[in-house]
């Protein structure tokens, strides 16, 4: 029976289901209105998986195609600490894996994090050891990492990227732009357990990988020049030497590197002494090597020629500068050539007189010192050279001679190609092109001749001369069983206090071969080499051995059968 | 007839929504098994990229030297009498010092040289000694 009580029971609920139900409706239109925008980014969020894909970083590559700097993919180790039951048992397995302190470890896993950092690019050795130990909480991501697997070899001409992959030296950073490439991503819906579902990708930006790098360098070479380098250091100590191997008809760098070096894999342990590349960041005084210079101007210039005779006042000259200049050895009379073959000073100070200081400035510039050589490198200096107007009084009696003026080694070998090739000043490269993954061609650094210095005739007399050095001359230790050589040995006082120091010395030796056609040129400097410190003796060895093996290598057969060997007296290679 | 229809509609409607669910099913274990392969393909690349990292590494001039300097290997470049020349057989023949020329006549030559060509993929590489 419906009463009244059932009327007012029937109402209450009634109510109650109308103010529940406008509860709910102001909470749908709070979440729905208010809330929309916040809620939905929030789901977005929570459904869309947004992958970024890393580029791979360019290789660089030698001249035959041999890597010497590739990225890898390597697993980093990570844990979650939480996750960790054993937590001391873990510790030491793992620390036996990693070759980690096992105090370290258990330090890392007792810590009260979801997220820590064991060991980061392991290698692939260390990563199944740790996969082996299948421990829960330990889990591993993959990093790129960039590693070069001749480890020193050319390591300041390379350089090195950090642990993000970017560069950070040599041609890693100046060629950075090129090797990194640019990251892309990819957008998809998600599942419950966070894991991307690939056919639910909405957005795709492709990663575009890093451009690689193909350089003038060969490894072999490069190998030859940095084993003779490192003999020579060995027996002669310097606190510093470098070496340059050249094509003098491209102005193609073959191998280039400097002492002390450091290993690439390693380079975070390493001070800026070892990261320095010498061959075209310092400076030095070249001493008698730069007498090709003033020796070519002349004979370009016709001032003299090659029997004209000089006197060398028996090795003292009081020249009108009022200093006195002095030989190593006391030579009277001596002809053009025998002037550089003995590398008397004041036989080509006085060649340096006659061919005015003027024209000597001219030809120096020719050369291109003064001005960087415009290799691809980074740090490069242009040395040191004054204008005729701001020379002093005593400069004409230094400057042909070496004296007064600073070069970089790659300035030398620039001036050796010169006289090697004909007589053209060549633009040194390091890099021959960059190219894209498929090999297409991007961008290409063309062979380059900066000017003609000399005549063709005259570079030919220069290299007869030059030939001279090495068969008679100071130059006798960089002799080549079975082949002809020319070159010219150097050796510079430092300054100290500013003054000529006598006993702090860099020999050096700049030469080519073969005589006839030129296919290398190579520069040797050793900064303060001792006990013995002449070009002749301390450089020109390292010449000759990396002249043989190139060669060889190059299959460049012997230009005449093999002499028999001349016992070199100490006395005669001194300069 | 009514009830006919009604439940002919709810079948059909069921029907397609089970084949929708079930190719969305489909879809998604498919994708989880080309992630998969994805992976494994991309390990197997990296692991590639490694070995051929570490072949560089015992192939570079200065591993090579050390073993060689280790084992007490002693190299020297050899005299021209003891050098021998590399050419493919096309060369050869051109040259006249082809097997023809040198005893494979005759029947039985014959045979195995078109034996020998079924098996040939290419140039054979004979070696004749530097002039």
């Amino acid at each position: 029976m419906y009463t009244r009580a059932h009327k007012t029971r029937l109402n209450v609920v009634f109510s109650l289901f109308i103010i529940l139900l406008s509860i709910l409706l102001i909470r749908v239109i709070y979440i729905q209105v208010a809330k929309a925008y916040n809620l939905a980014l929030l789901a977005k969020k929570q459904h869309t998986a947004v992958i970024e894909l890393q580029p791979k970083r360019g290789t660089i590559y030698d001249r035959n195609f041999s890597p010497l700097a590739v990225s890898l993919n390597l697993d980093s180790v990570f844990a979650n600490p939480r996750e960790i039951k054993d937590k001391r048992g873990a510790s030491k397995k793992l620390a036996a894996a990693m070759g980690l302190g096992e105090q370290y470890v258990y330090d890392r896993v007792c810590r009260e994090k979801g997220f820590i950092w064991l060991k980061r690019k392991i290698s692939p050795a260390e990563s199944e050891k740790v996969k082996a130990l299948k421990i829960k909480g330990v889990e591993f991501v993959k990093e790129p990492k960039r590693v070069y697997p001749n480890n020193a070899l050319a390591s300041q001409i390379i350089g090195y990227a950090g642990t993000d992959d970017r560069g950070l030296e040599g041609l890693e950073l100046k060629y950075d732009e090129y090797l990194k490439g640019s990251p892309g991503y990819r957008a998809m819906l998600r599942d419950a357990r966070r894991r991307p579902i690939a056919s639910f990708e909405y957005e795709y930006y492709p990663s575009i990988d890093g451009l690689d790098l193909v350089l003038t360098i060969d490894d072999v070479i490069q190998h030859i020049a940095e084993r003779e380098l490192d003999l020579a250091v060995e027996k002669y100590h310097p606190i510093g030497a470098c070496i340059i191997v050249m094509d003098p008809k491209t102005g193609d760098i073959l191998a280039m590197s400097s002492r002390p070096t450091f290993d690439l894999n390693n380079f975070r342990t390493v001070n800026a002494e070892k990261k320095r590349n010498r061959a075209v960041t310092d400076m030095y005084e070249p001493g008698s090597i730069f007498k090709i210079v003033t020796a070519s101007g002349a004979l370009q210039e016709k001032i003299v020629g090659l029997n004209d005779r000089f006197y060398c006042e028996n090795g003292a000259w009081r020249h009108a500068g009022g200093k006195v200049l002095h030989d190593h050895k006391p030579h009277g009379w001596l002809t053009f050539r025998q002037v550089i073959e003995k590398s008397s000073n004041i036989g080509t100070v006085k060649v340096g007189i006659k061919l005015g200081a003027d024209n000597l400035y001219g030809y120096i510039k020719k050369f291109g010192f003064g001005d960087i050589t415009g290799i691809e490198l980074p740090g490069e200096i242009p040395g040191f050279i004054r204008p005729p107007s701001k020379w002093s009084g005593t400069s004409i009696y230094a400057i042909p001679m070496g004296q007064e003026v600073a070069v970089s080694p790659i300035q030398m070998a620039c001036a050796m190609s010169v006289i090697a090739n004909g007589g053209k000043l060549m633009k040194p490269r390091v890099i021959q092109y960059i190219q894209d993954r498929h090999g297409e061609l991007i961008k290409e650094y063309p062979v380059t001749v900066s000017g003609q210095v000399l005549s063709e005739g005259t570079s030919a007399t220069m290299r007869d001369v030059l030939s001279g050095v090495v068969e008679d001359g100071t130059g006798q230790l960089a002799r080549v069983e079975g082949y002809d050589v020319g070159g010219k040995t150097g050796t510079s006082q430092k300054i100290e206090n500013g003054t000529y120091s006598h006993s702090k010395f860099i020999g050096s030796f700049v030469g080519f071969a073969p005589v006839k056609n030129p296919k290398v040129v190579v520069v040797v400097m050793l900064d303060q080499p001792h006990p013995l410190y002449y070009g002749g003796v301390v450089a020109a060895p390292v010449f000759s051995r990396v002249v043989r093996d190139t060669l060889r290598y190059m299959d460049i057969r012997p230009s005449r059968a093999e002499a028999a060997r001349r016992e070199v007296e100490l006395d005669t290679v001194e300069d | 007839m009514k009830v006919y229809k009604f439940l002919m509609m709810t079948a059909s409607i069921t029907a397609v929504a089970l084949v929708y669910v079930t190719q969305q099913t489909s879809l998604i274990r498919i994708s989880y098994d080309i992630k998969a392969k994805e992976q494994a393909y991309s390990e197997l690349l990296d692991r590639n990229k490694i070995l051929l990292y570490n072949v560089r590494q015992l192939e570079s001039p200065a591993h090579l030297e050390k073993t060689l300097l280790a084992r007490n290997i002693k190299m020297e470049v050899p005299s021209k009498e003891r050098l021998i020349l590399l050419s493919s057989s096309q060369d050869y023949r051109a040259e006249g010092y082809g097997i023809g020329n040198t005893g494979a006549a005759g029947f039985f030559g014959k045979v195995r040289q078109s034996v020998a060509s079924l098996f040939a993929l290419g140039p054979e590489a004979q070696a004749k000694p530097l002039k």
